[in-house]
């Protein structure tokens, strides 16, 4: 098997192993079915065209982070102009009633539809666990800045959540 | 109230069952991994290979008519329009090469200035060298008509150069506004994400910076273009 071939299925596997931090980034910034295939698609490829430049100095989960919500953040909408009649998304409560999760995923979902991108990104990142220094480094903040914004993102949350129950 | 809530709602992210299942198969990852590119980049890369294509295939024309076409002082247009095409080709093919060095690797906040420092400076650049391409494309079409109607390109009256002048800035209008209006509306969502995430992280100093080089480039631009104007109506009329 040539190297190049051996690098895909490296890449790959790697990838069918983490899929769930894949899941959970287009679960959080996807507005429909048909957004959240073609994010999947958009973080799959990005992924595997900055594989080249991952040298380990972090953890893969880490990494493939960084270039996913990367992805996820600077996808943009069309313009207005260009957007036709038939791509507007439907309403947020009918995605979510029809949504496979449980309950509580249901209503955190809701409550994080209504945060900025950058907020999305800073509770996922909590949500998973994630250190402040590994959450500081995927944002590019400090990490006082980290634990400022953590704050008021959780009470943003908690609101949000308390007026949809 | 805030942590209990939260607390367990992050149980219950950590424990939902729709992020653990393996949805995406190995052959459906290899399907992805070969498809094309939906972003920005992409579509913005795509656009500069149909450029610089264009800008080949009418360099290809103009050299047909300066080998074959006749007409008094046409040699001296149709070398312009080709200095016009090959620069404006090497330039889109330096910003292709520039455009392949973005990568996505980095933090949020260093991929972001990453692209609004691209957009400012290239991508602005770009949409001009862009929009001169609908220029040439009349400016050749036209020729083109004279030698297959006149078989020589006859002299002009005063009322074709206007024709000539109002065909010219309404194909090179036409043009950049389209393309004006998507880059607007991408630098417009970019610097907006560049202020929620700057929030107290970043002095506002960047933001500032960001607006300076664009007006900067704005005055450029628009100088290059009445240069360019000028230039053109000058061949046109001599």
């Amino acid at each position: 098997m040539s190297a190049a071939k051996e690098i895909e299925k490296e890449f790959i596997s790697r990838i069918e192993k983490h899929q769930g931090i894949i899941h959970k980034i287009c679960f959080v910034y996807a507005k429909n079915e048909s957004d959240r295939k073609d994010l999947y698609q958009e973080i799959i490829l990005q992924l595997w065209k900055s594989y080249p430049g991952f040298k380990g100095n972090s953890s893969f989960s880490t990494w493939m982070y960084r270039v996913a919500l990367n992805t996820a953040i600077t996808q943009n909408k069309k313009p207005k102009l260009l957007l036709l009649k038939t791509e507007v998304s439907p309403e947020i409560d009918d995605r979510v009633s029809k949504m496979e999760a449980s309950e509580d995923i249901k209503v955190l979902y809701q409550a994080i539809s209504h945060l900025n991108k950058i907020e999305k990104a800073i509770i996922l990142l909590w949500l998973d666990e994630k250190s402040y220094d590994e959450i500081a480094e995927t944002i590019g903040i400090s990490v006082k800045n980290v634990s400022v914004k953590l704050v008021r993102i959780k009470t943003k949350l908690a609101q949000l959540i308390q007026k949809l129950q | 109230m805030e942590s209990i809530d939260l607390d367990k709602y992050k149980e219950a992210w950590k424990k939902e069952p729709i992020f653990e299942e393996k949805n995406l198969t190995k052959k459906e990852i290899t399907q992805f991994i070969r498809s094309s590119s939906k972003s920005i980049q992409s579509q913005f890369k795509s656009a500069l290979i149909l450029d610089i294509v264009l800008k080949s295939l009418l360099s290809v024309a103009v050299i047909y008519l300066l080998l074959f076409a006749k007409g008094s002082g046409l040699s001296f247009t149709l070398l312009t329009f080709l200095i016009i095409l090959i620069s404006g080709a090497l330039l889109q093919f330096g910003t292709l090469k520039k455009l392949s060095l973005v990568k996505f690797g980095g933090s949020i906040i260093k991929n972001l200035q990453d692209y609004l420092g691209f957009y400012h400076i290239e991508y602005r650049k770009s949409i001009l060298i862009n929009a001169s391409t609908a220029t040439m494309v009349f400016l050749t079409g036209s020729y083109f008509y004279f030698i297959m109607k006149y078989v020589q390109v006859p002299d002009l009256e005063w009322d074709d150069y206007t024709v000539f002048g109002i065909g010219s800035l309404l194909s090179f209008g036409i043009s950049f506004f389209a393309q004006n209006h998507q880059f607007r509306f991408n630098i417009g969502q970019l610097e907006k994400l560049m202020k929620e995430a700057d929030e107290g992280s970043l002095k506002e100093e960047h933001i500032q910076n960001y607006h300076s080089n664009r007006k900067r480039w704005i005055w450029i631009f628009a100088i290059l273009g009445i240069v360019g104007i000028a230039l053109l109506m000058y061949l046109l009329f001599t």
